[in-house]
């Protein structure tokens, strides 16, 4: 009995391969065919590629979208390329690693010495720079510079300092402290002091970000244009004053001023003697990896959301997840549709009838409000991300099983009443045999076409959920229209937004239903065959 | 045509199932609200609204009750509504309570934004909300369907005789890529290419709630100066709705219109007509119209019941006050009544129209077997 | 095989009062029908469509539902081992050790009498799987009941091939059924019926699907099969001249009864039954000549419904015999004639040739 069954089992793989090898040219014969084929193929190897491409938390830090890398990057940045196409952008450029331009351990050479004139020498900015400094560099400092060109009437806007340190096992990581301080020195001459701060090594481990602030320096900012404006005014948007001058007196305004920046980092190491701060650098046992990075107002191929979060690295993720949830949303669809189709049709009688009436009720239920209400339930339930969308697609699948039933059975009936059936029984097939080695394989063109036409419906559905604002958090392309729309005051104005992720949602439906449409025209004359 | 003892059969059986589905919809509907605790949500919030009133009530002026005896009663009104509503049992017994007041809509509003989108102000019952917004979403679903309607009934035929050209190829062209985009996109698209950059569209669309009222109390009061002024404005605000709704459901109606016109067109009678030397224009006045409309509009209008929801979205993307707003600002605020309530009527509404249409089916075609 | 008393009455689906009520109303397909078949004797089952042949062959492959047949049974001599094996696995369907009773196997028993007796379906296009290859059509009993290895399954898919005349059989194999003629094609359900040595065939109208000119190479291979192998085989037809031309002995069926059954050319040449009368008049003539005579075919109205069976004799409403003589009229109005030997080896149900063998011998009763 079991080897007689996977006889049936074997014989029927070594038939779906063959079906599917010629299937395959079948399909590809037809124009609509071979261009649905080639869309699934790109968008298969554009999964595989973000797969390996993208971290395998992206989805977690998708959520954290007030979290670094997000943070480092422009918000509502341009895509790069549209430099391309005449419309000025501030660059955003990294220096990653930057390599030490001096360090010297600074002393004052004697009593009156202060500032001390050797930090004149390694930190000239310091003394040359607007902005109030609370702490003056005495010791083992280093000294870092990069330089950015500004070259439109754009605003780079900020500039970020990435700290992250490393050492070796037996120091003392809060008894050092680094003192980071930024000064922007501009085209016109004028440097600003942009940032000061202290953390211990301890807290550099795991990472700083510093960006610039503006309270160091908007008062002398003020005094030194003459403005008739407060602190606050000026600090509103604080990459103005930095990257541009004030255009009037209220300094309502600024004019970016283009050229070449350079953007100087001194980091004091302070809490330990400077002499042996020095020694366990040069040994290697501690080291701070310093990352600048201006943040311009272009990031990434399609540019970034408001929070920054790269778009093009979302589009991406959302390929696999909208072939992953459609496949699994119509797959379960349709072996739900098979296997009762199959037993309603083969075996008539009362199981027919419950199962029909059962899908008569579900064919009626309006999906979208139960969705919607699922969605919502769910969401103050507290259940995000990953559950909730299993949740969403349980949902789907288990009210859309209803017309792929009704399809199957009539198949099956008509099989049913075909005079080989028959014959099969009468040599003696069990039942079994005659659903797997003679009905199934005739149903599965058509279970496949249906399939293929369902594949879309999820991920639409899941877009459309996810705009009326049910939200799971994961990005998909429709959870990034939905952001979109959730800002459309600004978002709407950002085409690079709006349009991708649609256009993919677009492609997508399209080519699994041109593939559908497809395979129906080759299955359809074999039915009419017979 | 006539209704004969197997058309009500027919009738009836279908009657049956769909009261079965609404009522599985209904059970449904507490089993998720219950299980998720949402229920405590839309409970809580409904005795919050009650001790509201109750409240407001005890400290009319003239009451005259001391504070202490209103904090009192008012305590002992809650405990008394957490027991009526069964806050205190466990969520089977509690929904089933929730269902009754859910089918008469004996519901409020429970945050303000809601009911600003339908421009009232608390307190309001779901079901005035819901009265409020729905012909607005009507209207707009009816004005699409029936310019499209127009479009698409003369022009079936019209490709149907050019079967395989350019023009017919084009149209199939147009269909399938239209049906592939989402239609909220492509209002996206359309209010941020005329509303945000070009400025020719309005974008947002809440207005025109005001403006419907205005016409109407212009129209009312025969104030026609006022009324073309008004006009003026709803011309504005409306018609990229309905541009958008239609050049997104026009592929459809075009493809059935088609394939209807198609099927009329290779019959024996219109080949014979042909053969005879009528012009196109005149087979397809005489013959074929009268035979096509019925099929096209059976076979879109029982799609609408399923497009609805696409609608519903398209609405949050104009802001346009209708269901679709509503839904959408209940969502972001939370307004677990009002949630509730839309999806049952939206389920009621949805059911209703598909009970009507296959009435209609039966009755018109007799060889039709469900 | 022995069919002893069958009737396969099909329940006629009535309105939910009715039903509930228990009046059913049954289409009569076989209304009590009894005959043997000795082994390796070829036997002719004849009739128009709607009799009951089909019906009656379905019954005794038992693909008719166990619910649907109300009486008598069907009874089967297989081989010395399968009887011995089916009486140890369900001995109470053995009769007097020798037969098996068809209807009441179950499980093993009954896949052991599938194996001894076979099929042969009228439609060639719709009896194979167009989708499998034709060794896989012919290997599948093979498959089903789990005999030989894949070697000795290809031997045996080989031989059947051979037997059927579709040589080379390697050719044949690996093609698909739409690749075969015909004739082709029923010669691969013939063989996939002989793969398994059964000790009977039924062959259910298998030419009438075919064009004539194609008819010839089937029969020949049934008349080879019935010379080389001695197997038994029952066959069904409309064309009594067919019957005549292949089988041993010929039954005729109108209405769910037999109404007479004796030798091949006895019963062509001397018919007694008015039916059969009838059956053998209207076949064509060969003869150029006689085409042009007007014939003259003794019956008349049409083929009444299975549902409502006429009192009496049943063929009495389309009966010129009953016409013709008054004096048997009042015993085809009251009742049925049963099958009677009027003739060695010759049976007839008509009271015409009953009253004139036992004449005035008979009473009514």
């Amino acid at each position: 009995m079991l080897e007689r069954r996977r006889e049936v089992r074997e014989g029927l793989i070594r038939y779906l391969a063959r079906s599917l090898r010629s299937n395959f040219k079948e399909v590809w014969a037809y124009n609509l065919g071979k261009m649905s084929m080639l869309i699934i193929g790109f968008m298969v190897l554009v999964s595989i590629y973000s797969l390996v491409s993208l971290p395998s938390d992206f989805p977690q830090m998708w959520k954290a979208s007030d979290r670094p890398p997000w943070t480092l990057n422009p918000k509502q940045g341009y895509p790069v390329w549209v430099k391309y196409l005449g419309i000025p952008v501030a660059e955003t450029v990294s220096y990653d690693n930057v390599r030490l331009q001096e360090a010297r351990i600074v002393t004052p050479r004697g009593p009156g010495d202060f500032p001390p004139r050797d930090l004149d020498r390694i930190v000239p900015e310091y003394g040359r720079s607007l902005g109030i400094k609370t702490l003056t560099p005495i010791g083992y400092i280093e000294v870092y510079r990069v330089s950015y060109t500004s070259t439109s009437s754009v605003f780079p806007q900020d500039v970020v300092v990435i700290l992250r340190a490393k050492a070796s096992e037996g120091v003392n990581l809060t008894s050092i402290s680094v003192v980071p301080m930024v000064f922007v020195t501009r085209p016109d001459g004028l440097v600003l002091y942009t940032f000061e701060g202290k953390y211990t090594l301890e807290r550099l481990v795991s990472g700083v970000e510093v960006k610039m602030r503006c309270d160091l320096f908007a008062t002398s900012y003020i005094r030194y244009y003459g403005l008739d404006a407060t602190v606050d005014s000026v600090c509103t948007l604080l990459n103005r004053p930095v990257f541009g001058e004030p255009l009037d007196v209220k300094a309502s305004d600024f004019k970016t001023v283009t050229g070449e920046y350079q953007i100087t980092l001194a980091l004091w190491y302070t809490g330990a003697d400077p002499r042996a701060v020095e020694r366990l650098i040069s040994n290697g046992d501690v080291s701070v990896s310093t990352s600048i990075r201006v943040i311009g107002n272009s990031y990434g191929l399609l540019g970034t959301d408001t929070k920054g979060r790269d778009l093009f690295q979302g589009l991406l993720f959302g390929f696999p997840v909208a072939l992953i949830i459609g496949f699994s949303v119509a797959f379960a669809i349709v072996a739900i549709g098979l296997v009762l189709g199959v037993i309603s049709g083969y075996f008539g009688g009362r199981v027919d009838e419950v199962i029909q009436r059962l899908v008569d009720v579900i064919v009626n239920i309006p999906l979208l409000p139960l969705l919607i209400l699922v969605g919502v339930a769910i969401q103050t339930g507290g259940w995000v991300g990953w559950p909730a969308l299993t949740i969403i697609m349980a949902v789907l699948v288990a009210f859309s099983w209803g017309g792929t039933t009704i399809i199957v059975r009539s198949i099956t009936l008509s099989i049913k009443a075909e005079p080989y059936v028959e014959a099969a029984k009468a040599l003696g097939a069990s039942t079994w045999r005659i659903v797997f080695r003679h009905i199934i394989p005739q149903i599965i063109p058509y279970a496949t076409a249906v399939l293929v036409f369902s594949v879309p419906g999820a991920i639409i559905a899941e877009a459309s959920l996810s705009v009326l604002g049910i939200d799971h958090g994961l990005p998909t392309w429709g959870r990034i229209l939905a952001d979109a729309q959730a800002e459309r005051g600004v978002a709407y104005k950002m085409w690079w937004w709006v349009l991708p992720p649609g256009l993919m949602l677009g492609l997508f439906s399209f080519a699994f239903v041109a593939l559908g449409f497809t395979l129906e025209t080759i299955v359809e004359p074999r039915l009419r065959r017979r | 045509m006539p209704l004969d003892r197997r058309s009500l059969r027919i009738i009836g059986f279908r009657a049956i199932t769909l009261s079965v589905t609404l009522v599985l919809v209904l059970i449904m509907t507490a089993i998720i609200v219950g299980a998720t605790g949402y229920d405590r949500v839309i409970l809580s919030a409904i005795i919050r609204e009650e001790i509201r009133q109750y409240r407001e009530e005890l400290t009319r002026p003239g009451s005259g009750l001391p504070r202490e005896e209103v904090e009192r009663l008012v305590a002992e009104y809650r405990e008394y509504l957490i027991r009526t509503y069964g806050l205190d049992k466990p969520w089977y017994q509690r929904s089933l309570s929730l269902i009754p007041k859910v089918i008469v809509l004996d519901l409020y509003v429970s945050q303000a934004e809601v009911a600003g989108v339908v421009g009232l102000s608390p307190p309001v019952k779901v079901g005035d909300a819901i009265a409020v917004a729905l012909p607005r979403t009507i209207v707009m679903i009816t004005i699409a369907y029936i310019v499209s309607a127009l479009i698409a009934i003369p022009l079936g035929p019209f490709i149907a005789y050019r079967r395989g050209s350019t023009l017919d190829k084009g149209i199939i062209t147009y269909a399938a890529i239209t049906n592939a985009f989402p239609t909220w996109w492509i209002a996206m698209l359309a209010v941020a290419l005329s509303g945000f950059y070009l400025g020719v569209a309005p974008t947002s669309y809440r207005p025109i709630a005001k403006l419907i009222s205005d016409f109407t109390s212009n129209l009312l009061s025969l104030d026609v100066a006022g009324l073309a002024v008004v006009f003026k404005d709803i011309l504005y605000y409306s018609y990229l709705p309905i541009l958008v709704v239609t050049f997104a459901t026009l592929g459809g109606w075009l493809y059935s219109a088609r394939a209807v016109a198609i099927r009329v067109v290779s019959e024996d009678y219109v080949m014979a007509a042909k053969a005879r030397g009528l012009s196109e224009g005149r087979v397809v006045r005489r013959y074929v119209m009268r035979v096509i409309a019925g099929p096209i509009l059976t076979f879109v209008i029982l799609g609408l019941a399923g497009s609805i929801g696409g609608y519903i979205i398209t609405e949050t993307v104009f802001d346009w006050p209708g269901m679709g707003l509503l839904y959408y600002a209940s969502i972001a605020a939370g307004d677990s009544p009002m949630v509730l309530a839309l999806v049952y009527v939206t389920t009621l509404v949805y059911i209703a129209a598909r009970f009507i249409l296959e009435v209609l089916y039966v009755i018109l075609d007799p060889r039709v077997k469900l | 095989m022995k069919v002893e008393d069958l009737r396969v009455w099909f329940p006629v689906r009535k309105g939910i009062i009715d039903s509930l009520l228990g009046r059913m109303d049954y289409v009569r397909a076989v209304d009590g029908i009894s005959f043997d078949v000795e082994m390796g004797e070829t036997f002719c089952l004849v009739g128009e469509s709607g009799c009951g042949k089909t019906t009656t062959a379905r019954a005794m492959m038992i693909l008719v539902d166990r619910s649907d047949v109300k009486s008598g049974r069907i009874l089967f001599r297989p081989h010395e081992e399968v009887i011995e094996e089916i009486s140890r696995v369900q001995p109470n369907v053995v009769v007097d050790g020798e037969y098996v009773d068809v209807y009441k196997t179950r499980g093993r028993a009954e896949k052991l009498v599938r194996r001894e007796v076979q099929i042969i379906f009228q439609d060639p296009f719709g009896s194979i799987n167009p989708r499998m290859k034709i060794y896989d059509v012919v290997e599948e009993p093979l498959v089903v009941h789990g005999i030989g290895t894949r070697e000795e399954r290809v031997e045996a898919v080989a031989k059947a091939l051979e037997a059927v005349k579709l040589t080379p059989p390697e050719d044949f194999m690996a093609r698909y059924p739409h690749q075969l003629s015909g004739g082709q094609r029923q010669r691969v359900a013939i063989a996939r019926a002989l793969v398994l040595n059964p000790s009977m065939l039924l062959a259910d109208e298998p030419v009438s699907m075919l064009d004539v000119s194609i008819r010839a190479e089937v029969l020949e291979v049934f008349n080879e099969l019935k010379a080389k192998r001695g197997l038994s085989l029952i066959f069904i037809t409309h064309d009594i001249a067919l019957a005549r031309y292949i089988c041993d002995r010929i039954a005729v069926m109108y209405l769910g009864k037999i109404v007479e059954v004796a030798r091949a050319d006895e019963i062509v040449e001397k018919p007694l039954h008015p039916y059969t009368r009838a059956l053998i008049s209207a076949v064509p003539d060969v003869i150029p000549e006689n085409r042009l005579k007007l014939r003259h075919v003794p019956i008349k109205g049409e083929v009444p419904s299975a549902i409502r069976i006429p009192a009496g004799c049943r063929f009495r409403p389309r009966c010129v015999a009953y016409d013709e003589n008054e004096w048997v009229r009042g015993f085809c109005e009251r009742e049925e004639p049963g099958l009677v030997e009027v003739k060695r080896e010759h049976y007839a149900a008509c009271w015409i040739p009953i009253e004139r063998r036992f004449e005035g011998s008979l009473s009514i009763s």
